[in-house]
C-alpha cells in the first residue's frame, strides 16, 4: 500500500484527544449541592491517579473516524499486479487481438490459438469487459467491450482462419479506439504465431494510457510447407490461335528437400503432372507444357497434404481471342519513349502494342484497344466525334501531356494552363490507393511517388463526375479518370518526358504505366489474376449501366447495382470468381485469386524481439507496460472517498451515543 | 405494592407542576379515595357508625336516602373514620431537605405528602395540625378541624435552612401535644440511625402513634456521579473534593445500611416506617399511611 500524501498522517495525532478525553478525569467546575456529607466523610481516601477509559464504544469510534480521516487525507492505494479496483466495483478492459491470416491454418497452430482466445476470455474477471478483435489485413471487431461476455466467447468459438495476409497496424488501431473510452487499465492480448512477414509496414499506432500488452505465442516449432507463389502464362498467337505455356514457381518452407507432385488442373481436370525436386528453404520452379486454350478455368496444385493447404494451389484463367491492342500516338518521339520502354519491360504478351504513330487515324480504331496520346491534343471534329463514339463502345483513351491541352468533350481536366517548376518542382502526393492503377503500390502508399519531382503539368480542375486518382502537391489533378459509356479516359495532366521531371527514371514508373494501361485495358476482357485482399472494379468486367452478379470460390452471391458509385468487390478469398452483367447480352467474366504468397513464409520472429517490438509499438504510443503511476493508481481505487464515509458513518454513531449517555447522566 | 387504580395520577414531577397546594392534595386525595372505592383488591374499610344531620358542603354521595324516605329530612352517614382524632404533621424543613435531581426536590415532595396527609385526614374529621422543625426551630400549628386551610398556606410558603437535627425540636413538640395523636413524621434523617430513633421515640408519649416517612431522593441512594467534584454540605456549608467513581460502591453500601438501620429501629419501637423515593408516586405513601389508619382505627 502506498500514500500520496503521507504528512496528512499526521493527523493521526489527533487521537491523543478521545484518549484524553476518556482517560483525564473531567472535573465538574461548580460544586455539586449534596444533602450531607454524612457518609461522605467515612469514605477512605483513595488516590484516584489510575485512570481507566469508561465508554469503549465511544471511545474506538472516535479514535477510528480520527484515524481513517486522516488516513483518507494521505490518499491511499494499493498496489496490485492486475490493478483493478475491488472497492470501486470496476474491472479493466480487456482485447484479445486474434490473427487469422492463412499463417495461422497451419497444423495444430489455429487449435493452439483458439485454445488461448477461449482462456483469455474465460480467465478475464467478472468485473471485467473483453473484446475480440480478429485481423489479417484488416481488422474486424467480433465482439465489442460493452457486449455480454457470451458475445466474447461465441467469436472466440466461430472464429476461422481466412486467407488474407498479416497486417498488426489495423488491428492495433482497432484495439485502440475500442480502449479510447476505457474505464480504467486495459489489456491487449495478442494471439499469434510471430510470423515475420506481419512486420512489414508496422506504424506506430496511439494507445491509452495505462494500457498492457501480453503477447501469447502459439507459433509451430517446425512445419512441412511447399507452396506455389507465382504462375505465370506466356501467351502468343499461333495461327490466330492463342498458344499459353504455363509456368509455376515453387517455394519449400520447410527444413527438408521435397520431392512433390504438380498438377496442372484445367476445368477441374489433371492435364499435366510434373514431380518437382525443391529443396528445404528454397524456390523451384516447374514448365508445362504449350496449350491451345479457350476459355478456361485453371489451378497449378501441389498434390500433397502439408501443414499449410491453402498456399498448395494457384488459380488462374484464360479467354480467346486477341490480346488487347494498344496504339500509341506520339507527337516526337521522344514523347514516347519512356513509355513504349515500360510497356516493352516485364510485358508477358498481354497486350498487343502498335509501335507510335504521329497521328490517329479512324480507319485503326477497329482494331484497336487502347489510344495512348502523348503530348498529342485530342482530336476534334469528326476524328474526335469517332474517337469518342470509340470510348462509348468501350474503347479507352491515354493522354499525357506536359502542356498545351485544349478543352475538349473527352478531357478530364478543365481550364488546364500551363504549369512550370523548374526552381521548386511539384511532387505527386494524395494517392487514392483503392484506385486499380494504384493498386499495386498500396502496400508501399505513396511513398514511391513522393520522390518524383515534376517540373511541366497542366494546372486545372477535374470536370465533373470525373474520378481524380492523384493530385499534385499544389492539389491540382495528376491522374483523372472519366467513365464515358463503356469506355474510360485517363489523363496523366503531366508528360512522361524527361523534360516533364525525373518520373520517367523512378522505380515506380515502369509497374505505373503498365499498371495505367492494364487497367485501361481492363474493358478488353483480359482475365486479371488478384491476390486476396486486392480491391476489383467490378465495372471492368460488367457494363457499367447494369447490375452485376458475383459468384465468389464459396458460392456467395453478391449483387452490385448500376447506382453504385464505385463497384469495387474486395477479394476475400483464393479461387476463381465469376462476374455477370445482367439484362440481355450479358456475359460471364471470370478472374483469379490467390493468397499472398508472403504469408506462406511462416518464419516467425524471436519471442523476445516480437515482444520488444510490440512494446516499441507500445511505448511510442504511449502504451504503458510497465506499472501504473501511484497517482494513477489512487485515482483510479479512489479510497480516499471511502474511508471518509466510514469515518463520517463512526462519527455519526458516535453522536447519537454521546447524547444517549448525556442524557442518561443528567437525569 | 400493586397500584392503586387513579392513583397513578400524581407524579410527583407532574404535581410540582400545579402552583396550588391545596389543589395538589384535593387532586391527589379525591382521586385516590375514588381509585379506592373502585379497586377490587381494596382492603380497606369505611364502616359505618352513625348519622348526624346534612350541613352545607358535605358530600351528598354520603347523604343516607333511606333516611330520608323515611324521615324526609337529610342525614349523612358518619364512617368510623369519621371519629375526631388529632393528626399532625412533622416536616423536617432542614437544608438538606432542599436537595432534588429530578426537578422535584425532597422538600417539594414531602410538601406533597403532607398536604395529601393533613387533607385526607380533614375529610376524615380529624383535627390536622403542622410542626415545621428545622434546627432548633420549631413553628407549629396546633391539630384543630378547620386548620386545614392554615397548613396548607403554611406548607406553601415553607422554606429550607438550617440543620436537620431531630431531637430538640422533636422534645420541644411532644411537650406541647396534650392530645394523643397520630403523628406522620415526614424528614431525610441525616443522623446516626440511634439518634433518629431517641428523637422520634419522644413522641411516643401520651399515646401518640407515629408514622415515619423517610423521604431521600434517587441521587442520594444509587450517587451517579462521574465527573470529579467538589461537593457541598447543604447543612453546614462544608466541601469536599470527591471523585465518585472512587467511592461510589462504598457510598452506596453505607447509605443502604443506615436506611436498613432507621427502619429496624423504627419498627423494633413501634413505629411504622416506610422509605419514600423522591421519584415515586404518592399513592403508595397513601396506601401505607391509609393502611396505618386503618389498623390504628380498629385497635382503639
Amino acid at each position: 500500500m502506498g500514500l500520496l500524501a503521507p504528512i496528512f498522517l499526521a493527523g493521526i495525532l489527533a487521537v491523543a484527544i478521545p484518549i484524553l478525553v476518556h482517560l483525564v478525569h473531567r472535573e465538574r467546575k461548580e460544586p455539586l449541592a449534596f444533602p450531607s456529607l454524612m457518609f461522605l466523610r467515612r469514605v477512605p481516601f483513595r488516590s484516584a491517579k489510575r485512570q481507566r477509559i469508561r465508554y469503549w464504544l465511544l471511545f474506538l469510534l472516535r479514535t477510528a473516524a480520527l484515524i481513517l480521516i486522516a488516513t483518507a487525507f494521505a490518499r491511499p492505494w494499493v498496489k496490485r499486479d492486475a490493478p483493478v479496483s475491488a472497492l470501486s466495483g470496476s474491472g479493466k478492459d480487456v482485447v484479445v487481438l486474434v490473427y487469422r491470416s492463412y499463417s495461422m491454418s497451419a497444423e495444430g497452430v489455429w487449435a493452439r490459438a483458439q485454445r488461448a482466445a477461449r482462456a483469455a476470455v474465460a480467465n478475464a474477471a467478472a468485473s471485467d469487459r473483453v473484446a475480440v478483435i480478429g485481423f489479417g489485413e484488416q481488422a474486424a471487431m467480433l465482439a465489442r467491450l460493452d457486449e455480454p461476455r457470451a458475445q466474447a466467447r461465441s467469436a472466440v468459438q466461430e472464429i476461422k482462419p481466412g486467407s488474407e495476409v498479416t497486417r498488426f497496424a489495423p488491428a492495433f488501431k482497432l484495439a485502440g479506439s475500442a480502449l479510447a473510452n476505457a474505464r480504467g487499465p486495459a489489456e491487449i492480448i495478442v494471439i499469434t504465431d510471430r510470423q515475420r512477414a506481419g512486420w512489414r509496414n508496422l506504424e506506430q499506432v496511439p494507445m491509452p494510457a495505462n494500457t498492457t500488452v501480453r503477447v501469447v505465442d502459439v507459433a509451430a516449432s517446425e512445419l512441412d510447407n511447399v507452396a506455389i507463389t507465382d504462375v505465370k502464362l506466356a501467351r502468343s498467337q499461333f495461327a490466330g490461335r492463342q498458344r499459353i505455356v504455363p509456368s509455376a514457381r515453387l517455394v519449400n518452407r520447410g527444413n527438408t528437400d521435397m520431392v512433390v507432385p504438380v498438377a496442372l488442373r484445367l476445368n477441374d481436370r489433371v492435364q499435366q503432372s510434373r514431380q518437382v525436386s525443391v529443396r528445404a528453404h528454397a524456390t523451384a520452379q516447374v514448365n508445362f507444357d504449350a496449350m491451345f486454350a479457350s476459355t478456361v478455368v485453371g489451378e497449378v496444385r501441389v498434390e500433397r497434404d502439408d501443414d499449410v493447404a491453402i498456399d498448395n494451389s494457384a488459380f488462374f484463367t484464360t479467354e480467346s481471342g486477341n490480346l488487347p491492342a494498344i496504339r500509341i500516338i506520339s507527337g516526337n518521339p521522344d514523347a514516347s519513349f519512356y513509355f513504349e520502354s515500360a510497356l516493352a519491360a516485364g510485358n508477358d504478351g498481354a497486350f498487343t502494342v502498335h509501335r507510335a504513330a504521329t497521328r490517329l487515324n479512324a480507319a485503326d480504331l477497329p482494331n484497336t484497344d487502347v489510344v495512348v496520346l502523348l503530348e498529342t491534343p485530342l482530336p476534334t471534329g469528326e476524328l474526335g466525334r469517332q474517337l469518342e463514339e470509340f470510348v462509348r463502345q468501350g474503347g479507352a483513351v491515354i493522354t499525357a501531356s506536359a502542356t498545351g491541352m485544349r478543352a475538349h468533350p473527352l478531357s478530364p481536366l478543365r481550364a488546364a494552363e500551363d504549369a512550370r517548376r523548374d526552381a521548386n518542382p511539384a511532387a505527386i502526393v494524395s494517392i487514392d490507393a483503392l484506385h486499380p492503377v494504384f493498386e499495386p503500390f498500396r502496400a508501399t502508399s505513396a511513398g514511391q511517388f513522393a520522390s518524383a519531382r515534376i517540373t511541366r503539368y497542366q494546372r486545372g480542375e477535374a470536370a465533373q463526375g470525373t474520378q481524380v486518382a492523384a493530385r499534385f502537391d499544389d492539389g491540382s489533378p495528376a491522374l483523372l479518370e472519366q467513365r464515358l459509356g463503356r469506355g474510360r479516359v485517363l489523363h496523366w495532366a503531366s508528360g512522361f518526358t524527361r523534360a516533364a521531371g525525373d518520373l520517367v527514371l523512378q522505380p515506380a514508373f515502369v509497374p505505373f504505366v503498365q499498371q495505367l494501361v492494364r487497367h485501361a485495358a481492363s474493358n478488353t476482357g483480359i482475365q486479371q489474376s488478384f491476390t486476396v485482399g486486392q480491391v476489383v472494379d467490378v465495372n471492368t468486367f460488367a457494363a457499367g449501366d447494369r447490375d452485376a452478379v458475383v459468384l465468389t470460390p464459396a458460392g456467395e452471391r453478391i449483387r452490385l447495382a448500376a447506382s453504385d458509385r464505385s463497384r469495387s468487390l474486395r477479394v476475400a478469398e483464393a479461387g476463381i470468381y465469376q462476374i455477370r452483367g445482367t439484362g440481355d447480352g450479358a456475359v460471364t467474366q471470370t478472374f483469379a485469386a490467390n493468397v499472398d504468397p508472403a504469408e506462406s513464409d511462416i518464419t516467425p520472429v524471436g519471442a523476445e524481439a516480437f515482444q520488444d517490438a510490440i512494446t516499441r509499438t507500445a511505448a511510442s504510443s504511449n502504451i504503458v507496460t510497465a506499472a501504473l503511476r501511484p497517482q494513477d493508481r489512487e485515482n483510479q481505487q479512489s479510497l480516499w472517498w471511502y474511508l471518509l464515509l466510514i469515518a463520517f458513518a463512526f462519527l455519526a454513531v458516535e453522536t447519537f451515543l454521546g447524547n444517549r449517555i448525556s442524557t442518561a447522566w443528567r437525569t | 405494592m400493586r397500584a392503586v387504580p387513579g392513583a397513578r395520577l400524581i407524579d410527583p414531577a407532574v404535581l410540582a407542576k400545579i402552583g396550588n397546594l391545596e389543589l395538589v392534595a384535593r387532586h391527589v386525595v379525591e382521586g385516590f379515595i375514588t381509585g379506592l372505592h373502585h379497586s377490587p383488591h381494596f382492603g380497606m374499610s369505611v364502616d359505618f357508625a352513625e348519622h348526624r344531620a346534612y350541613m352545607p358542603g358535605d358530600d351528598i354521595r354520603r347523604i343516607d336516602w333511606r333516611v330520608y324516605g323515611r324521615t324526609d329530612r337529610h342525614y349523612i352517614k358518619q364512617f368510623e373514620a369519621d371519629t375526631n382524632t388529632d393528626f399532625t404533621v412533622v416536616l423536617d424543613t432542614s437544608a438538606s431537605m432542599g436537595f432534588g435531581s429530578r426537578g422535584v426536590s425532597k422538600f417539594d415532595y414531602a410538601r406533597f405528602l403532607a398536604a395529601c396527609l393533613v387533607y385526607f385526614s380533614s375529610k376524615q374529621r380529624d383535627r390536622v395540625g403542622l410542626a415545621l422543625f428545622s434546627g432548633d426551630d420549631v413553628e407549629r400549628i396546633p391539630a384543630g378541624a378547620k386548620h386545614l386551610d392554615l397548613i396548607l398556606h403554611a406548607l406553601d410558603r415553607a422554606q429550607t435552612s438550617g440543620s436537620g437535627a431531630l431531637l430538640s425540636p422533636l422534645r420541644k413538640l411532644s411537650e406541647h401535644m396534650r392530645r394523643r395523636s397520630i403523628i406522620a413524621v415526614i424528614s431525610d434523617f441525616y443522623e446516626e440511625a440511634s439518634a433518629v430513633a431517641e428523637a422520634v421515640r419522644q413522641l411516643r408519649q401520651r399515646g401518640n402513634d407515629v408514622v415515619v416517612f423517610h423521604v431521600l431522593d434517587r441521587a442520594e441512594l444509587d450517587f451517579p456521579y462521574e465527573d470529579a467534584m467538589t461537593i457541598l454540605d447543604l447543612e453546614s456549608g462544608e466541601k469536599l473534593p470527591v471523585v465518585p467513581e472512587t467511592l461510589k460502591s462504598e457510598y452506596k453500601e453505607m447509605v443502604s445500611t443506615h436506611v436498613a438501620d432507621i427502619g429496624k429501629r423504627m419498627i423494633e419501637h413501634g413505629f411504622d416506617y416506610m422509605l419514600l423515593d423522591t421519584a415515586k408516586p404518592l399513592d403508595q405513601a397513601l396506601f401505607h399511611f391509609l393502611s396505618t389508619r386503618e389498623r390504628l382505627r380498629s385497635v382503639r
